[in-house]
């Protein structure tokens, strides 16, 4: 079973997670990219051991996000700004 | 009543920590609750050469900090969101509600070790709800700079003419001020976009672009979060860890739903810059920020401006 279990609702196989990731929304990254992404993913997914797997062997949901929003101090991360995306 | 140091005696033990607002609070989320926080920015995880997405359907992120960490109900997720650019004129870093709420959810992954820009990485509805870091203005700005400096001595073509130009005194901070403004400066002579009366106060502050930059954070992450999601947000003011540090952890706990399990690590304050700025400064930056603060962000950032304005 992959961590990425743990990550959802309910148990989904590492063959499901492909499928779902493979169709993933988002800006549109080229196909190769985001096979690549999920090949690497996999990769990782085959080392890491989560531990917060319940002990009924049940799956956590996927967390839900909290933005922590700050103006940076730090100004190399200034490329991540309008400069660098553009603004429509 | 019961206090804070009975409820959390660990908060008490020393830890050394950096002291960013930012990069202190997720420490603090991580080592208090031993969990993983995530964030936007998927390039700054170390340790995996692919980011590692919160959701499989979610490849655009946000990303787990600490893959292999567990996590509870809520991930706490950084994001600077946008308009922060340095040296850009007002044209590229004013946005409205709409263009800063899409760039917060922006930021970057690694796919293999490649560094990949993302633009709107997830859904609005992604974002539950909000803790928003607000730091006194003065420190930040000079903090900036000395970040600036850090990058430039850290890149590979150490840029020592910058360094040299723009050293860690009040002289340098000036002249960087006037670095900051200049290209904002020279461009919003003939923009309609702002009023006559922002320009005449923008023409009298040190660092005028950046205050602009910071009041505009201020204003959009509070519309954003209020107005057009309508979540709840948690204020944290950087220097209630250092004036109340207990009570801000056990309310931002509250807020995160976590439970402390572990020791707080230390804060330690980050610099202050009082000589830095003048009265007059304080007077002008205190007027443009008031002048461009909305009626929702001004009664959260005038007490930095406290006895400036009567």
């Amino acid at each position: 079973m992959s961590y990425f279990a743990h990550l959802n609702d309910s148990i989904v196989t590492s063959s499901e997670f492909k499928n779902a990731t493979t169709v993933a929304s988002a800006d549109a990254d080229s196909h190769e990219v985001k096979m690549k992404q999920q090949g690497s993913i996999d990769s990782v997914l085959d080392k890491v051991k989560r531990i917060d797997q319940k002990s009924d062997g049940s799956a956590a949901r996927v967390p839900q996000v909290i933005w922590l929003m700050s103006f940076p101090n730090s100004v190399c991360q200034m490329e991540y700004s309008v400069l660098d995306i553009g603004v429509e | 009543m019961i206090s804070q140091l009975t409820l959390y005696p660990f908060l008490f033990k020393i830890i050394l920590w950096a002291t960013q607002g930012t990069t202190y609070t997720n420490k603090l989320v991580q080592g208090i609750s031993n969990t993983t926080t995530a964030t936007n920015y998927g390039t700054e995880v170390t340790g995996y050469k692919t980011s590692i997405p919160i959701s499989p359907n979610l490849l655009d992120g946000p990303f787990f900090r600490f893959p292999e960490e567990k996590y509870s109900k809520y991930i706490l997720t950084k994001t600077h969101c946008g308009g922060f650019c340095i040296r850009c004129s007002p044209d590229r870093y004013i946005l409205d509600a709409k263009q800063f709420e899409r760039e917060c959810r922006s930021g970057n992954k690694k796919v293999d070790g490649k560094e990949i820009s993302i633009k709107s990485a997830y859904n609005a509805s992604i974002p539950k709800k909000a803790v928003h870091i607000i730091r006194n203005p003065f420190d930040n700005l000079v903090a900036r700079l000395h970040h600036q400096r850090k990058s430039w001595i850290d890149s590979e073509d150490s840029k020592s003419e910058m360094l040299a130009m723009f050293n860690s005194s009040e002289e340098g901070f000036r002249k960087w001020c006037r670095f900051v403004d200049y290209s904002a400066a020279s461009k919003m002579k003939n923009m309609s976009l702002l009023s006559n009366m922002t320009k005449q106060l923008f023409a009298k502050a040190p660092c005028a672009a950046d205050i602009h930059r910071w009041t505009q954070f201020h204003n959009l992450a509070m519309q954003v979060t209020d107005d057009r999601m309508k979540i709840p947000v948690h204020f944290i003011f950087y220097e209630n860890y250092t004036e109340a540090f207990d009570e801000t952890v056990s309310q931002l706990l509250d807020f995160l739903q976590l439970s402390a399990v572990s020791e707080a690590p230390t804060f330690i304050r980050g610099k202050e810059y009082p000589e830095y700025f003048s009265d007059n400064d304080r007077v002008a930056v205190a007027k443009l920020v008031k002048h461009l603060a909305t009626e929702q962000s001004w009664p959260l950032l005038r007490h930095y401006f406290d006895g400036l304005l009567e």
